[in-house]
């Protein structure tokens, strides 16, 4: 293939030049101490679930009736709940629940997402109208609701699936803690944001000139896709989806409260909090402890995927 | 205009009629029926069989799915919760809807104003300390869940300071709403602060604002007459959205702080497989939906005169 015309873009007075994308968003980056702290914190937070059972004092499941709901002391550091677990070792161990939710749950949405936003972008006619009607129909549902039935229907199949497939599903399910359920579920909701958003991106970059050059000079589809449309709708999936971070983790947290996500004893941070609703009056220690900490993730995952925004697209954030 | 609003009424028959059926299917996709709660007492399968026949679910599917749907479209009727026997879902909705709806309206006013009043002072001390302070507390308010603030509102001003009560319903004008309508109105508060600064920024800079800025009128009247009004047009869009959520998404909230509203009640529904109530339930909820888009496009018309006549 002949080489390329360069194409003259319009550079930025502040972005150093002759840099990539992301040398220049880390540029950004590093001059904002918000978001440098906040990625400490997310750094910390992936160690200590990746090195959980060797830091916590207790097991997560660990029940000890001769200590139930104490304050913190010297041998427990933030107390214990209602049946005598060690609510720092329960903490710890539940940062593993809501960052696995996080990537995983995002991992899936984007794997289920971004191909069909890009088909549905690019090819255009039939196939784009039918994912615009499910599209459409999906965003009549109030999104809450539709979560907590998805959710429901997700877990429960999960419970009696039979077959082949559905046996090994119905065992990781249970070997996760309801995790596979909370997955799938999100899953199954979310690639709905993510599609449209990359259909729409990709129908502002198929106007472009360079993409009519590219087809002229004999470039096929697929290579259009991979090395013209590809590239440059990606900045905003990695905005959208450093903030669907959070949104997943808050969400893990709002259907364990109700009892709809993971199973227990999985130490989710929402189901501490929903175990320790009922005595907030006498022991407001075992409330506060995972409230904080979710709080504290998911202004992290915020602030840092804000910062991102800024870096990435400084078009985006007058 | 008529023909507009006539059209989009109409256009919520099918829309209902489409998460009617994805409810229905979902749910009985769901394993689990209303009889065997799962851990619970065992119930003679002679009794099951009367259950069902007694509600009807006895019956091939599509029978069921046709029958209820004419019970609503022909006399409104929601059918019979299974688990309050003898209550029918509509009176379910009438006791328990309003309440959600006055805490979704206390809340929405209180982010209404707090976060329009945020977002100009933000605006108008735009990159000093004020607006960065308030730019930093309105993403703790998107990104602390309404579940959290609830909690901590409960432990600091009602257990720890003893100030309000810690839980209870006594109407829109007591002061047990504090504390619920507080939590569900900090992440609207926020969004909302968000979009005003950023819109008023915008508007702002415009050539009439220095027009007027020209002709000698006062800073104040500037923002509020001139300003204002234009700034809101993007506020309104998020108001609208925040205000659905906020009415559909209290579960959290009423649990915590237990005000007997719908949303508490619809979880207890999903678990326990009570399928009038949850169609019943998701319909409402869908209707705020629609409805409350289509208040925001009409809304958009008296703002904007621009296109009023377009």
């Amino acid at each position: 293939m002949p080489e390329a015309v360069p194409a003259t873009l319009p550079t930025l007075t502040s972005a150093p030049r002759g840099r990539s994308l992301g040398q220049r968003a880390f540029q950004r980056l590093r001059r904002n101490p918000i978001a440098l702290l906040s990625l400490t914190y997310i750094v910390a937070l992936i160690l200590v679930a990746l090195l959980a059972p060797v830091i916590a004092p207790y097991g997560y499941a660990a029940v000890d009736f001769t200590a139930i709901t104490q304050a913190p002391s010297e041998k427990h550091w933030l107390g214990t709940d209602q049946l005598g677990r060690d609510v720092l070792s329960r903490l710890i161990h539940g940062t593993r629940v809501s960052l696995s939710v996080a990537f995983v749950a995002q991992a899936i949405i984007l794997l289920i997402g971004v191909p069909i936003g890009l088909a549905s972008g690019y090819i255009g006619g039939r196939f784009d109208l039918v994912v615009q009607r499910v599209v459409d129909v999906l965003y009549a549902f109030p999104s809450l609701l539709f979560v907590i039935i998805v959710m429901t229907f997700v877990q429960a199949n999960l419970r009696t699936a039979s077959g082949p497939v559905g046996e090994l599903l119905v065992q990781a399910n249970r070997a996760t803690g309801g995790l596979l359920g909370v997955f799938i579920a999100l899953g199954l909701i979310f690639w709905l944001t993510v599609a449209r958003l990359v259909r729409a991106e990709v129908l502002k970059v198929k106007t472009n000139d360079y993409i009519d050059g590219a087809r002229s000079l004999g470039a096929s589809d697929w290579q259009i896709i991979r090395r013209h449309v590809f590239p440059n709708v990606l900045p905003p999936i990695i905005v959208a989806t450093t903030l669907g971070l959070p949104a997943a983790i808050m969400i893990e947290a709002g259907l364990s409260f109700l009892g709809l996500g993971v199973a227990p004893p999985t130490p989710s941070w929402g189901l501490m909090i929903a175990d320790a609703v009922p005595s907030i009056r006498g022991h407001p220690h075992m409330i506060l402890a995972p409230a904080l900490a979710l709080s504290l993730t998911l202004l992290a995952f915020n602030f840092l995927g804000d910062a991102l925004r800024d870096a990435i697209d400084p078009w985006m954030s007058r | 205009m008529t023909t507009y609003v006539l059209q989009r009424v109409a256009l919520l028959i099918p829309s209902l009629l489409v998460v009617y059926t994805i409810t229905f299917f979902l749910m009985q996709a769901t394993p689990g029926s209303p009889w065997n709660d799962d851990g619970g007492r065992p119930i003679p399968p002679q009794v099951v069989e009367r259950l069902n026949e007694r509600y009807g679910l006895d019956r091939p599917i599509w029978e069921q799915y046709t029958t209820f749907l004419w019970g609503i479209v022909t006399r409104g009727d929601l059918g019979d919760s299974y688990t309050r026997v003898g209550q029918s879902v509509n009176t379910i909705i009438r006791n328990f809807f309003p309440v959600s709806l006055q805490l979704g309206l206390v809340a929405m006013v209180i982010a209404v104003v707090f976060g329009i009043t945020l977002g100009i002072v933000s605006a108008v001390n735009h990159n000093t300390w004020v607006d960065r302070l308030a730019t930093f507390l309105s993403i703790v308010g998107i990104s602390t869940p309404n579940y959290v603030v609830a909690t901590v509102l409960v432990v600091l001003l009602a257990v720890t300071l003893g100030w309000l009560p810690t839980s209870g319903w006594d109407g829109p004008f007591s002061r047990r709403v504090i504390i619920p309508a507080s939590a569900l109105a900090l992440a609207p508060m926020a969004l909302i602060a968000r979009y005003t600064r950023a819109s008023m920024l915008e508007t702002l800079r415009l050539d009439y604002v220095r027009t007027a800025r020209a002709k000698g009128l006062r800073g104040q009247l500037i923002l509020i007459r001139h300003c204002l009004p234009n700034a809101l047009m993007p506020v309104v869009t998020v108001a609208g959205v925040a205000f659905t959520e906020v009415v559909t998404g209290s579960f959290f909230v009423e649990t915590i702080t237990g005000v007997p509203g719908i949303g508490r009640y619809f979880v207890t529904s999903v678990t326990a497989r009570d399928y009038p109530v949850i169609i019943g339930t998701t319909l409402l909820f869908a209707t705020v939906v629609m409805i409350m888009n289509l208040v925001v496009d009409l809304l958009y018309f008296f703002i904007n005169p621009k296109l009023r006549y377009a």
